[in-house]
């Protein structure tokens, strides 16, 4: 062995060292969360692995993700090159079997360069462009630079290796061999003092990167796979854990301190990457709010490695019967950490898991949160516990009586479960298509639509109630479990196996939420039935675009250009993009128009997650921006498929597009006007 | 300090009131709640506690099932309750509410005696003053702001003008005024806690109370007959061309508004 080798073997363990240890830690860290069971289907969950962390399947989603691609395989490619770099240091002449093949030191310098352009775009981005969701850090440029000297370092040391005359295979490394050329004049001896420094350099430049991944933002390289695997496998709509209330032992219902999040909440920390896609698409980040998801993953990463130390002390002692008491000074992160308005701004729109890269889990830390505001400390926005006593006084947020919950339907004579047929479906009205006054026009145009396809339906009547998932996600669990369990009682109690939903959240719960009380029904929103019914040839929206006015002038009953808006809950949590759109284009004479923003990169409406309830004070209102998008398509009408939407996109046009003719209609309105020939419910005149 | 909170359990604010046509009771089968009222004083109880102490309890007439809404009161933070429940108590009026409550309210230590200004299904707001005075003691009502030192009690009390700012020696009994706090959310623990709290149940007999001063047949007022309030009719739009304010003093004219 060389001298180079004996020094260099005592610097690789000491870096191998501190890797471990700087690792050690943060996996020790994050073992100091609750446990959460992530182990089972592990095919399934291999399967994703190897989709995600190989295909780099999520960050495709946006063109720099791209530019990932090739450094994560530009990196794996090279690794095998900078092996028998290092193998050539400790041993003269040793060769792997890929160091001379042609192939691969082609790839080798492909790539390099691929990565070299990707690092030189990257730094453009962040430190010229500044995109604002990527703050020019100093920790970014380090790695930005250890790669880029990495890869320079490589073409210069093989360049020197292959000086004065590759081999045909060493050409494949076509770099490294114009460098050859050029160093050529450079004296034999001079060469080998100059290949001796530039493998020093490259060396420690990989052992300094190999120590500074655990202790910066790039431990995501190891963490983000690892992410990958325990990713949740639920439906998205059934994340939310379901607690259990009777406990009185339980101190803490919520989440108040770091160790109150599972471990696997506490991975996601150390597996953000920092790319800012969450924050890019996360309306209260977009709308000048406090919130941004991913600074909610970089403070309480901070957050932990600060206490990590006392935590793990801690529990170790309560393991070893040391010490008892837990670390009772770790302060509470809400007012510490988290302000309770970042809190209180998530309309859990899900598009930051939506978007990230690395499978975070956001919006159950955030009701994790809340939780503790709500059910252990009783302290949240007064609106917000106003709709909480509406619900339980009246059964829906807004405090109509509930006895008038039937109202709506009244002269429809719809038959009501129980005491009448049942029929095919169970239509769940929820609370805002049953109370406001908006929303009812929706729930009558669905009944005239599935009258008109022959569908057999009912109505709960006065004996629904709010679903629950406004309470829910305000953090009201104890709120939201009475409500699910009545109403599964009910529905059970009547027998009742297919449910078709107004609401797209209604849709959400009775669907994913509902099982875990022992309620499972077949349930679909109404836009899934209508395009299930047009296909079926049972709807036949033929009574066109044009009719006749009572005084003989032909006029167009529908409208022609409809800005078509994905409501979070019927695209993101079911992924049902087509159904709507599938009910719009079957109308004769309807284009749907999409906003830039469509499909899973929706933009909320502002409503979601209890937030209809709750004053929007901060920055600008989600509502508008989103209007103002949709209106870029220059529409007659803004479409919709969620009471929530309805009422939030009406306020933002009021705001917004005064004096425009533009309208807000639900995709039940359009289509039931054009079934009737009748204008669109308030597209009139 | 000894706080006795009354609270009532009233048919739900949002609930359509219909009285039976021939008592002209009202019919409570529909959904109950805790008086709104009745949590602010809840609440003044319990804030009050948490400065100086001591225990605040519950205390409710009606039916059986009213013990659903005495234990909110228990979940927000209240530490026992009372409820006195008999069917001999059914139909007892302003005075019969008094007296049961006021006979209860002798068998019980206190330094304060907090009530709701009113109900929101009886109305009257006429039980606190009958009980202080059935008691002999200090009342004042309409409340908009409460402090105490322990022995005497400062309020501001809320009249049409503004308010006037008292002292009050204790035990004295008092009725809050709607929005003097914003009543707190009770808490998971302060809901399972309030399973277990005491709630006593106490009948006539318990009380020794006099029949023919309680229920129907001891009500001092006897209802001859009710009708419902004629809907409110739709307003008077005026749309602004100009004219708009000639038409509105117009109209107040012609109400004799002006
Ligand atoms: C149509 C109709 C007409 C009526 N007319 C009369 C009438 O003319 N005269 C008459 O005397 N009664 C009358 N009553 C009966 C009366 O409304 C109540 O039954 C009687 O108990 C007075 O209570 P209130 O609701 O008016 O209480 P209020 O005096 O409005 O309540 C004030 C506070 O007293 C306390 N309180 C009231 N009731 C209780 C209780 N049961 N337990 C504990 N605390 C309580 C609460 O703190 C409450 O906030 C009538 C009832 C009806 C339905
Ligand atoms: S769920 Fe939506 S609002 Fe909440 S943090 Fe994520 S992107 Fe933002
Ligand atoms: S949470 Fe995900 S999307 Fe957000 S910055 Fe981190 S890695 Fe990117």
């Amino acid at each position: 062995m060389t001298t180079t080798g004996i020094v260099f073997i005592v610097v690789l363990v000491v870096a191998l060292a501190a890797f471990a240890y700087f690792l050690g830690q943060r996996v020790q860290y994050v073992l100091v969360g609750r446990p959460e069971y992530r182990f089972d289907h592990l095919p399934r969950r291999f399967g994703g692995f190897l989709y995600f962390v190989f295909g780099q399947r999520k960050l495709f989603k946006e063109w720099v993700g791209t530019i990932h691609f090739f450094i994560f395989w530009g990196f794996i490619v090279i690794a095998f090159g900078t092996l028998q770099i290092i193998a050539e240091g400790i041993r003269v002449g040793f060769k792997f079997p890929w160091a001379e093949n042609f192939g691969f030191l082609l790839a080798k310098d492909v790539l390099s360069l691929l990565v070299v352009l990707g690092i030189l775009v990257l730094v453009y981005l962040r430190y010229v462009v500044r995109k604002t969701r990527l703050e020019p850090s100093a920790e970014a440029g380090i790695i930005l630079g250890l790669i880029f000297f990495l890869i320079i370092s490589e073409f210069l040391y093989s360049g020197f290796t292959y000086a004065p005359e590759p081999t045909s295979a060493q050409r494949g490394a076509f770099l490294a061999t114009a460098i050859s050329t050029g160093v050529e004049g450079i004296s034999a001896g001079g060469r080998e003092v100059a290949r001796n420094i530039l493998w020093w350099i490259h060396v420690l430049l990989l052992l300094a990167f190999l120590v500074y991944i655990p202790v910066s933002k790039h431990l995501h390289l190891i963490m983000c796979p690892v992410n990958e695997f325990l990713r949740s496998l639920k439906p998205r709509g059934g994340q939310i854990e379901t607690l259990y209330l009777e406990n009185e032992e339980v101190e803490e219902f919520g989440v108040s301190k770091i160790q109150g999040f599972t471990s696997k909440q506490l991975l996601d920390l150390y597996a953000c990457a920092e790319c800012g896609r969450c924050q890019d698409h996360c309306p209260a980040s977009q709308s000048g709010k406090a919130l941004s998801p991913k600074t909610l993953m970089t403070k309480l990463r901070a957050h932990l490695d600060e206490r990590g130390p006392a935590l793990r002390a801690a529990a170790k002692a309560l393991k070893t019967g040391a010490g008892v008491q837990e670390d009772d000074d770790t302060p509470s992160l809400i007012g510490d950490v988290m302000s309770e308005d970042e809190i209180w701004a998530c309309t859990t729109c899900y598009s930051c898991q939506e978007q990230c890269p690395v499978q975070n889990e956001h919006v159950n830390k955030i009701i994790a949160m809340r939780r503790h505001l709500v059910m252990d400390l009783g302290e949240f926005p007064q609106e917000a516990m106003l709709a909480a006593r509406n619900v339980e006084k009246n059964g829906n947020p807004w405090g109509v009586g509930q006895q008038t919950r039937a109202d709506w339907a009244k002269d429809l004579e719809v038959a009501v479960a129980g005491q009448g047929e049942l029929g095919e479906y169970l239509f769940w009205v929820g609370c805002a298509g049953s109370v406001d006054d908006r929303s009812i026009k929706v729930s009558r145009a669905i009944v005239q639509v599935l009258r008109h396809a022959g569908v057999t339906f009912s109505i709960l009547g006065t004996a629904e109630k709010c679903c629950g998932d406004p309470m829910r996600r305000i953090g009201n669990e104890y709120l939201f479990q009475m409500l699910a369990r009545e109403n599964v009682e009910n529905l059970n109690g009547l027998g009742v196996t297919k449910i078709v939903t107004n609401c797209p959240h209604c849709l959400n719960t009775l669907k994913h939420e509902y099982p875990a009380f022992g309620g499972n029904y077949q349930v679909i929103h109404y836009t899934e039935l209508f395009a299930q019914l047009l296909t079926e040839g049972r709807l036949k929206p033929a009574v066109g675009t044009t009719g006749h006015r009572a005084d003989g002038a032909v006029k167009t009953t529908l409208p022609q250009r409809v800005a078509y808006h994905d409501s979070c809950y019927l695209g993101r949590y079911q992924g049902q993009y087509e159904a709507p759109r599938k009910v719009l284009k079957a109308l004769p004479g309807l284009e749907v128009l999409e906003a830039k923003r469509n499909r899973s990169k929706s933009f909320c409406c502002g409503a979601g997650g209890g937030r209809m309830w709750m004053e929007e004070e901060a920055g600008h209102r989600v509502n508008e921006a989103r209007v103002g998008q949709l209106l870029e398509t220059s529409p007659q009408v803004i479409g919709v498929n969620c009471p929530y939407c309805l009422i939030m996109m009406e306020d933002g046009v009021k705001s917004v597009a005064t004096g425009t003719e533009v309208k807000v209609l639900d995709v039940a309105e359009i289509l039931a006007a054009s079934l009737t020939g009748q204008e669109a419910a308030t597209g009139g005149h | 300090m000894n706080i006795i909170v009354c609270v009532k359990q009233v048919v739900d604010t949002e609930a359509e009131k219909r009285l039976d046509p021939t008592s002209w009771r009202l019919d409570r089968t529909v959904p109950n709640i805790l008086n709104p009222y009745d949590e602010y004083a809840v609440e003044e109880a319990l804030k009050l506690k948490e400065q100086h102490g001591g225990q605040v309890t519950v205390l409710c007439m009606g039916p059986e099932g009213a013990a659903d809404d005495v234990r909110k009161a228990l979940a927000m933070g209240a530490d026992d309750a009372v409820l006195i429940s008999d069917a001999a108590l059914a139909g007892s009026d302003v005075m019969g509410t008094a007296y049961a409550l006021a006979e209860a309210l002798k068998t019980m230590s206190y330094d304060l005696i907090i009530f709701g200004n009113r109900s929101t299904d009886g109305e009257t707001g006429c039980v606190p003053a009958a009980v202080a005075e059935l008691l002999g003691r200090p009342f004042l009502s309409t409340l908009s702001k409460m402090e105490s030192d322990g022995t005497t009690l400062k309020v501001h009390r809320e009249t049409d003008l503004g308010y006037v700012a008292y002292d009050c020696p204790l035990p004295a009994v008092v009725s809050v005024a709607k929005g003097i706090n914003e009543p707190r959310y009770p808490t998971m623990k302060g809901i399972l806690g309030a399973k277990k709290k005491p709630l006593e149940v106490k009948d006539v007999a318990a009380l020794g109370l006099d029949i023919s001063k309680i229920g129907l047949g001891g009500a001092k007022t006897k209802v001859l007959s009710a009708r419902t309030a004629p809907p409110r009719t739709a307003g008077t739009k005026i749309e602004d061309d100009g004219s708009s304010a000639q038409k509105i003093a117009d109209f107040l004219a012609a109400e004799k508004l002006l």
